[in-house]
């Protein structure tokens, strides 16, 4: 049996070189490589707020001019949901999926490095405008008839447009993937109602994902079409109408804000069992009430458009929808609160964490629930108040719980522990540097303050909460350097990890610290939710030494069905991203033919990509 | 420890078709989110439809490419059956007659537009716009579909696909009835509920 574990271990070895670095589609190699990058779109999104906070700290200031200061909040706004937020968690989603669920990599390995490659180009793409001064200036959301021309010239909207095509590729691929891998891959006796909650948060994400994107994609695609080639679905004068890119920009934007915020609290009720020493209370709870969300999630656009001035009979609908979706999002936090309760709770930096997120996120959330009520709602649209609410449900429900999760997870990426008295520095200043940035927006939009104002004079009675606001941001600035300090300084002194630090309860603390790359030498055989507690699930005799293999099963009942051959390194991900990425350039310089030969190429490169050669060995024919 | 048994044959679809019927799916959604567009801006707008005196669309040629996609649709189906049952004859004939219907919806639409271009054009309104978008973004998706039927056929000419291999004509097939399945909600809402 031996022998087996090193032909295994002879067999998945990747080779030394750059190529064989750059063309990897190990999942934890291309997972680590998203968080990393999305950390970089995270510091660049926090450049932009200091910016946007130094220069609201005091009336009259004018260190950015009107024009700088759009786009500068645009490119806040896009940064942190699409490039910061969406890709750190699908980092998470891909380091951790194929761990928890006991296989060996994600189903399709190439999509994935080709997922990654394609979200490392298109916030290039997108960061290109800023660094030409032309980035997008309308904010995230983009409101037509602002959005084109005669309002909006130059090239800064179709970044946008072309921006977010390019990206949607990348998230509609990796959610493919998670769906397949979470459905297929699972470890022989993991049915579904033996999945971690986290993997079922990433599937119900998923699910949104494959819903949601096209609607972004039609809406950009028209945008573009308009912009470019004269066509008409915007302006009145055309016969279009600019209220159909609202509808279109909600239907995607409401569900995107659960994409954001499901896999965060799968992050929270991965954490919460282990902090408390006991299985997650109402287990099954929490994962139907996942699921309901993501499933509301697309009944209740309509509330971001309350004050447009729709027919009575949509608001009261979607005014009650929006009331509905409070529900499954209390269950989870009353599941988690129980399992505080009966449990036995340790008080470490990931938990801290997540105790932070409790506390924002209802605090978000019931201003959330404020919105529902239409009058309220017109009431605060378009003022700090709305601010200040979606930082606390997206800083509070997201951000939170990612540092929860680089706190939780460091040790089985690295091998190292991180430095719990920094850890816990870094919370206090983080979770207090939050509060005084965020809350002081609420009252500030109560006194009518509206967003996206490059300055105000003083004397509104809005001075001191800006101000506030602006020392809280510095907090929060040291706070974050704080935990960035911890990180560097683990990397090389921390002490070692082991393969459990945590004693936790998922199949990820099964295997080393780094794991290696086939994940598990014996695929493991799961017999409960909680497979390292129970005592009875445990490595299996199956090894599956021969190629790169990984065991499929049955998508309900996790029963064994297939072996399934995986591919190696390969440089064509990359170069389909890369082909598509040159079709975007083409696209926004007018360069015609490079579109057109890019395209080309792009077929190519799929062509290569598909030939059965490539996908593995040929079965001759008979 | 416990023992697994990998069971052999293999059960189940393959991940190559769960993973085409997720890109299916979502590409479903984008026609939907279309069609949506076409009847919100429809509605929206004052007066007749198609708007300013514009007749209704003819018929004739929408008609027979309906008939072609069908078509399509079985011949497909028979490739995919050959495929299954290690039968290369019908896999071979199959997946040639599907092409060659293809081939001629495409030609078909082409001579469809040549001659709507005259009178309406992607940049006289939105009437226009959404039905060069719509069935634009139909008519590319017919392309990829013969783009993957053409480089199935090589490889199935070369024996690529015996019978232990067919997932490449699987996960084709079911994109190509795709392509056929959605034609219709296109054919129904452009061209036929103009005239209801």
């Amino acid at each position: 049996m031996a022998t087996d574990v090193q032909r295994l271990e002879r067999s998945w070895a990747e080779p030394a070189g750059l190529l064989a670095w750059i063309g990897t589609v190990d999942h934890k190699r291309i997972g680590t490589r998203y968080l990393v990058t999305a950390a970089v779109f995270f510091a660049a999104a926090g450049v932009e707020a200091s910016l946007m906070r130094a220069q609201l700290a005091r009336p009259d200031e004018h260190l950015l001019g009107p024009e700088r200061y759009d786009q500068v909040f645009s490119m806040h706004g896009l940064t942190m949901i699409f490039l910061f937020v969406t890709p750190m968690l699908s980092g998470f989603g891909n380091y951790l999926v194929p761990l928890m669920i006991g296989a060996r990599d994600m189903a399709f390995p190439r999509l994935n490095a080709f997922g990654y490659w394609v979200f490392l180009a298109a916030g290039l793409f997108m960061y290109s405008g800023l660094v030409l001064g032309k980035a997008p200036d309308n904010g995230w959301f983009n409101y037509a008839p602002l959005s084109i021309q005669p309002y909006s010239d130059g090239p800064n909207i179709d970044f946008y447009a072309i921006g977010l095509l390019f990206l949607g590729i990348s998230t509609t691929v990796g959610a493919v993937n998670f769906i397949v891998t979470i459905l297929k891959l699972r470890a022989p006796g993991m049915s579904i109602n033996r999945m971690p909650i986290f993997c079922w948060a990433i599937l119900a994400t998923s699910i949104s994902i494959v819903f949601a994107i096209p609607s972004l994609s039609v809406a950009a695609g028209m945008l573009e079409l308009q912009r470019s080639w004269g066509f008409h679905f915007f302006d009145t004068a055309g016969g279009g109408d600019p209220l159909l890119w609202q509808h279109l920009f909600w239907i995607f934007g409401h569900p995107d804000v659960y994409i954001i915020f499901l896999p965060a609290v799968g992050i929270v009720s991965s954490i919460v069992p282990v902090f408390s020493r006991r299985s997650l209370v109402a287990y099954d709870w929490v994962a139907l009430a996942t699921m309901a969300t993501a499933l509301l999630g697309f009944g209740v656009w309509v509330h971001h458009m309350f004050a447009v001035g729709l027919p009575q009979v949509s608001l009261a609908f979607f005014a009650a929808a929006s009331t509905i979706i409070a529900i499954p999002s209390g269950i989870q936090v009353f599941a988690w609160l129980a399992t505080m309760l009966k449990g036995r709770p340790v008080i470490r930096t990931p938990f801290l964490y997540v105790l932070g997120f409790l506390v924002s996120f209802v605090i978000g959330g019931l201003s959330g629930v404020m919105f529902a009520a239409v009058p309220f709602d017109q009431q605060v649209t378009d003022s700090y108040f709305v601010v200040a609410h979606f930082h606390y449900v997206l800083f509070g429900g997201a951000v939170f719980p990612i540092f929860a999760g680089i706190h939780y997870w460091y040790p089985k990426i690295t091998g190292r522990m991180l430095d719990e008295r920094l850890g816990q520095a870094s919370f206090w200043l983080v979770f207090v540097g939050f509060n005084l940035t965020f809350f002081p927006m609420h009252i500030a939009g109560l006194l009518g303050m509206p967003r996206r104002v490059y300055t105000y004079p003083a004397g509104m009675g809005w001075d001191v909460y800006n101000l506030l606001s602006s020392i809280g941001a510095v907090v929060l600035v040291v706070g974050i350097l704080v935990i960035l300090a911890n990180l560097v300084q683990a990397r090389f002194l921390g002490e070692a990890a082991g393969p459990d630090p945590w004693l936790a309860n998922t199949l990820e603390w099964t295997t080393s610290s780094p794991p290696p790359p086939y994940n598990f030498a014996r695929i493991p055989v799961v017999r409960s939710a909680d497979p390292a507690w129970d005592g009875v699930s445990g490595p299996s005799d199956l090894v599956l030494p021969e190629g790169h293999q990984t065991p499929a099963t049955m998508p309900l009942e996790g029963d064994p069905a297939a072996a399934l051959e995986m591919p190696s390194e390969s440089l064509v991900p990359l170069a389909a991203a890369v082909a598509i990425a040159l079709i975007c350039v083409g696209l926004i310089g007018d360069l015609d033919w490079l579109a057109v030969a890019a395209g080309v190429a792009t077929a190519v490169v799929l062509a290569f990509w598909h030939s059965p050669r490539e996908a593995g060995p040929l079965e001759p024919a008979p | 420890m416990t023992a697994v048994e990998i069971p052999v044959p293999p059960i189940g679809r393959p991940t190559g078709w769960w993973g085409m019927l997720v890109v299916v799916l979502t590409e479903a959604t984008l026609f939907a989110l279309l069609l949506a567009s076409y009847f919100y801006t429809r509605f929206r707008s004052p007066g007749a439809w198609p708007p300013d005196g514009q007749p209704d669309p003819r018929l004739l040629k929408p008609v027979i490419m309906t008939l072609l996609l069908m078509a399509s649709s079985v011949t497909v189906y028979m490739a995919e059956l050959g495929s299954r049952k290690g039968n290369l004859r019908r896999l071979h004939a199959g997946l040639a007659a599907t092409f060659v219907l293809g081939l001629s919806f495409l030609i078909l639409q082409g001579f469809e537009y040549h001659e709507k271009l005259a009178e309406l054009r992607p940049s006289t309104d939105a009437y226009g716009s959404l039905f060069y978008t719509i069935t634009g973004l139909h008519g590319s998706h017919v392309i990829v579909g013969l783009l993957i039927l053409a480089w199935t056929q090589f490889f199935a000419w070369r024996g690529a696909y015996a019978s232990e291999n067919h997932v490449a004509v699987q996960v084709s097939a079911l994109y190509w009835h795709f392509v056929h399945v959605v034609w219709l909600f296109v054919f129904f809402s452009l061209y036929l509920s103009p005239r209801l």
